[in-house]
């Protein structure tokens, strides 16, 4: 072979090479596979409670299509999944259902396992695809080096913001089916096809040395039903078995420029800055702290709050490529809070999401019951003040929007704004209303932070009203399950048990308000009332 | 493409007589007129037309008003008819289309024909799959469907014809340079809910901006609601067509698409009826006012959108439509709603795509305008003229429609057994032939632990629909109920071999143990 030609050849293989040169190695030893990621994807973490999706990859160039007779565009960051369908042996070793007993031997808890649901991978596709109505439109086998593959063609059409392609190849490997699936807009697939099908064809077997299948993955889809009482040491010890159980999943296959970082209220999986990290943990901790100190009566020494884990994206597109697709277990998915670097700061729509998300968690941690229970007026009261409130190192603010001010100042100079016992006393239709979420913010931040809450007079009313309510409506269920009802024997009784059934549901509220008031109010005199009204009113001005 | 022959039973017989070619089992096909298609089946046909397919756990016997199609390779040649026919015969000659041929050469040319006949049935079965899908253009609609094509001309038909009544009450045209509306119809709910990209609840579903497009489902076991739900939702095309640029608000948009949606195709006469009482309408409007709830005319007009609009409206329109008295105002008020310069109408924009709409305030003072309330004393005059039809007029009558308004009384909410019990026994009394309404009514008398009135009325069911397998399981399940434990294993062990691949059929196993304990 001349020289000339040998280096022309060299040459070539070069040229020819140059692609995977630049493509990334993605290594999974646990499933045992690895694949070429086209250069510049990042890796996106997989969800704690996930059961299929093994791997997340997210291309780093936004693609833009634009409807023609609409002209909307739409945009999208082409995505590669790994979906992996395990067989039979895996649920060999797993458990279908377990009794957990508590000291006494008593039956307190079933657990049972929810083995893969989907026989392949159409039928995942079938029931968790939420991009758009989608058909196969070509399914075809072939082989990939000795390993045989089922290659899917995907059109997403009706109802997608944009039309897209997918395109999948399942492997067949002996005791796996390792569904590999590339997604991207139709229009942008002349431009990644080449990307993309190589990506396809890299994917090869590989030892499995890290982890074992069975516990990781095909184990995870658990629901568990309560079914008697359990002493506040069993609580305690489940909580921390569950908190430990959702943090070592979700760390479980992060990717390696993810950071981890333990801190006292929170575990934190960041992928934003340091200090992007730092601020949020702060903003949580304000928000706890607020809570310890306004609903003192909530903490219960026996209760342990589990750590939440505080997801940080860094970016919105990795928040919803996180986000989307797959199939959850249903049980505790909120411990994953997930959100995004926020670019704006204090007062944005993330920024107050979460204050709103920690709130709920610490409540709902201390007692679940207070936050399903709570009347309209703590409920929006809380929701609205937590979606202004502001921290300042370790201190949570309360302030008034702009809006509630300037509505409820006006209201107040028109004679038409509602008085506290209004308040009190409206239904769900009062929210209708104009002003009348932020006149339930304005009562609530009055009673717990503000005049009302030193008050000798006012200063119990949350606590007092939670309690009397939860009272009534233990009695009128009690009332309830005592009632004795009589199956109807005609059409007749049949309509007018229904017609009953309707009413009391509808008088229920109002009945439930009105019980919780008096035991609440009883005693207050008008000239207490009048006193409220002109105090609280006063506070707005 | 299919031939004439299709419209009736087709047996044939590769066999001449006295000299059996053995087959082999699995190679015959079965197409019902509801369209589900068997391929490689063992049949065994009777000269009646009925025919019955075995399988390993039992035989089914589907009788012949069901069968489209039963190609059976096996069946007995047609009995000769007379003297001279058993002469031909006794020369070895055999009759074939209408000729006597060598029993030879009938038996290739019977061979050719079963293979080409095969090829299409597979085509057939093959086009279920939307990327296989079949297209047609009418004179007004653009069809994609996935439907048997005996199954899909039956709604072809009736389109076009519901499309001339509703364009010549409401002078409609389609636009001049998009004459055809796009009809996509899916060959089950499961694909035009993943196809459609809409969620769990959805029926079908009309796009109002370009290109429009219509899609819904053939529920093979209620036809009649398959219609109603077309009818609905071509209706919102039609409404469109008034002014193309005019979204037609919730009402009347909704209570006509109703209305209109109550329609009857008579096949055979190929003969619409339109504003036909909705039984499961119906009901839901009379258990509201069980409940003590009626509405007003004012609440319901100007409300921007609730569901009330369907029912409630349903029964606005259709005591308005079906009054001398009102029907012209009511049609004008319709109308006026587009292009009343008077009318205070909104613009909004779909991307590029202007519309205009009009609130529901704004409806109810353009409503009373053109139906001539001068005072709150005239509407509400109106409004009990209206509940006074809703009481006395708006009837469930007939089978059909007490089928409709038992089975909503009895899956509805809140659930009313007792009105759905007697609904359903009084339809099955006056003859009712669906499977559906035996089936139902045999749920209710299973929980009410009269096995054997179940049984006998899931074994009805079967009979109706025979290879349903959900039909055969319950009637398995209600024959162990009531000593009869190996035969009812037997229909159930049946069942879940015709259901191997049938959805519901999974869900009713899960319970098996469960109904069993």
């Amino acid at each position: 072979m001349s020289q000339l030609l040998r280096a022309t050849l060299a040459l070539l293989s070069l040229f020819l090479l140059a692609p995977l040169a630049t493509a990334q190695k993605f290594e999974d030893k646990r499933f045992g596979y690895e694949l070429r990621i086209p250069k510049e994807w990042s890796q996106i973490p997989i969800k704690a409670n996930e059961e299929y999706i093994i791997a997340k990859f997210l291309a780093k160039k936004t693609y833009f299509y634009t409807d023609p007779d609409l002209k909307l565009t739409y945009e999208h960051k082409p995505e590669i999944q790994v979906i992996a369908f395990l067989s039979e042996k895996y649920k060999e070793d797993s458990v279908e259902a377990e009794e957990v007993k508590n000291e006494d031997g008593e039956t307190v808890r079933i657990r049972f396992n929810l083995n893969n649901p989907y026989k392949d991978y159409a039928d995942f596709l079938k029931n968790t695809y939420s991009g758009g109505g989608f058909y196969i439109a070509d399914e075809k086998e072939s082989k990939v080096g000795k390993v045989k593959v089922t290659e899917y063609l995907v059109k997403v059409e009706k109802g997608a913001n944009g039309p897209r392609r997918i395109v999948t190849w399942v492997f067949h490997t002996e005791d796996i089916d390792f569904a590999v699936q590339a997604e991207c807009f139709e229009s942008s697939w002349k431009d990644l096809r080449s990307d993309l099908t190589r990506t396809l064809k890299s994917f090869k077997e590989i030892e499995r040395t890290e982890g074992t299948i069975v516990q990781d993955a095909s184990t995870s889809g658990i629901v568990e039903f309560d079914i008697g009482d359990i002493t506040p040491e069993e609580r305690m010890k489940r909580r921390k078995a569950r908190e430990r159980d959702a943090h070592d999943r979700a760390q479980l296959g992060l990717p390696e420029d993810w950071e981890v970082i333990e801190e006292d209220h929170f575990l934190v999986l960041n992928h934003a800055d340091k200090k992007d990290a730092k601020k949020l943990v702060e903003q949580g901790e304000a928000v706890f702290a607020w809570c310890e100190k306004t609903f003192p009566y909530l903490v219960d020494d026996t209760d342990y709050m589990r750590k939440p884990i505080l997801r940080i994206c860094k970016d919105w597109d990795e928040l919803a490529s996180f986000a989307l697709g797959g199939r959850e277990s249903g049980w505790v998915p909120s411990i994953d809070m997930v959100t995004y670097k926020d670019t704006v700061g204090i007062g944005s729509w993330t920024y107050s999401n979460m204050t709103q998300r920690f709130a709920s968690w610490w409540i709902n941690e201390h007692d679940s019951d207070f936050l399903n229970a709570m009347p309209y007026w703590m409920r929006y009261g809380l929701e609205y003040n937590m979606l202004y409130a502001k921290h300042k190192g370790k201190k949570l603010e309360l302030i008034p929007s702009d809006w509630e001010k300037i509505g409820l100042r006006q209201e107040i100079k028109d004679g038409t704004a509602a008085t506290p016992k209004e308040i009190f006393m409206a239904g769900e239709d009062f929210y209708d209303g104009d002003n009348s979420r932020y006149a339930a913010a304005s009562l609530m931040r009055y009673l717990l932070v503000g005049k009302g809450s030193k008050d000798k007079l006012t200063k119990n009313v949350v606590r007092e009203y939670y309690i009397n309510m939860n009272a009534v409506i233990e009695e009128m269920d009690k009332d309830d399950d005592d009632r004795e009802y009589k199956e109807p024997e005609t059409e007749e009784e049949e309509a007018a048990m229904i017609k009953e059934r309707s009413q009391r549901l509808r008088d229920r509220e109002d009945q439930i308000l009105a019980a919780a008031f008096e035991r609440t109010f009883g005693e207050w005199t008008d000239k207490d009332w009048a006193l409220f009204e002109k105090y609280y009113f006063k506070s707005i001005k | 493409m299919l031939r004439t022959l299709l419209s009736t039973t087709l047996t044939l017989s590769l066999l001449a007589p006295g000299a059996a070619v053995a087959q082999s089992q699995g190679e015959d096909m079965l197409l019902l007129k509801d369209g589900r298609i068997f391929m490689d089946v063992e049949l065994v046909s009777t000269p009646s037309g009925e025919v019955t397919v075995k399988f390993e756990n039992g035989e089914v016997a589907v009788p012949a008003h069901l069968i489209e199609e039963a190609l059976d390779l096996d069946a007995p040649p047609p009995e000769p008819k007379n003297d001279d026919e058993r002469a031909k015969i006794a020369e070895g000659k055999m009759l074939y289309q209408g000729k006597w041929v060598s029993a030879s050469k009938r038996d290739k040319m019977f061979r050719d024909e079963i293979e080409d006949r095969r090829k299409e049935l597979k085509a057939i079965q093959d086009s279920q799959l939307w990327r296989n899908r079949s297209t047609e253009k009418t004179k007004h609609f653009e069809f994609e469907y996935t439907v048997p094509p005996h199954v899909f001309e039956i709604y072809r038909d009736q389109l076009e014809a519901y499309f001339k009544v509703f364009a010549k009450d409401w002078k409609v045209k389609p636009p001049k340079e998009n004459p055809r509306l796009k009809i996509c119809m899916y060959v089950t709910e499961s694909d035009f809910l993943q196809i459609g990209g809409v969620p769990k609840g959805v029926l079908g579903y009309f796009r109002f901006v370009d290109p429009m497009e219509l899609n819904f489902f053939y529920d093979r076991r209620d036809p009649v609601f398959t219609t109603e739900v077309l009818f609905h939702e071509a209706n919102h095309y039609m409404q469109k067509l008034i002014d193309l640029e005019f979204k037609m608000p919730h009402f009347p948009g909704e209570a006509i698409a109703e209305y209109y949606g109550g329609a009857h195709w008579d096949v055979d006469k190929k003969k619409l009826t339109v504003g036909l009482v909705l039984p499961s309408r119906l009901v839901e409007v009379k258990t509201d006012i069980a409940t003590g709830k009626y509405w007003g005319l004012e609440e319901l007009v100007s409300a921007d959108e609730v569901y009330q609009h369907y029912t409630w409206g349903w029964t606005l329109a259709h005591f308005l439509m079906k009054s001398k008295k009102h029907e012209k105002n009511f049609k004008k008020f319709v109308m006026a709603l587009a292009d009343d310069k008077k009318v205070k109408r909104q613009s909004v924009s779909i991307g590029a795509i202007p519309l205009k709409m009009v609130r529901g305030q704004e409806v109810w003072n353009t409503f009373r305008r053109y139906m001539k309330i001068e005072s709150d004393e005239a509407a509400k005059e109106l409004e009990k003229e209206w509940h006074a039809y809703i009481d006395n007029e708006l009837k469930v009558e007939g089978i059909r429609a007490k089928e409709a308004a038992g089975v909503r009384a009895v899956k509805g909410y809140p659930r009313q057994m007792i009105r759905g019990k007697r609904l359903l026994t009084e339809a099955v009394d006056e003859g009712s032939t669906s499977p559906i309404v035996h089936q139902t009514l045999g749920e209710i008398f299973y929980d009410d632990r009269d096995f054997a009135k179940a049984a006998e009325l899931f074994e009805k069911a079967v009979s109706f629909d025979p290879l349903e397998p959900g039909y055969t399981f319950w009637h398995g399940m209600a024959l162990k109920r009531v000593g009869q434990a190996e035969a009812g294993q037997k229909l159930i062990d049946l069942a879940k071999e015709m259901g191997i691949n049938d959805p519901s059929l999974r869900f009713l196993l899960e319970l098996e143990d469960e109904l069993d304990d």
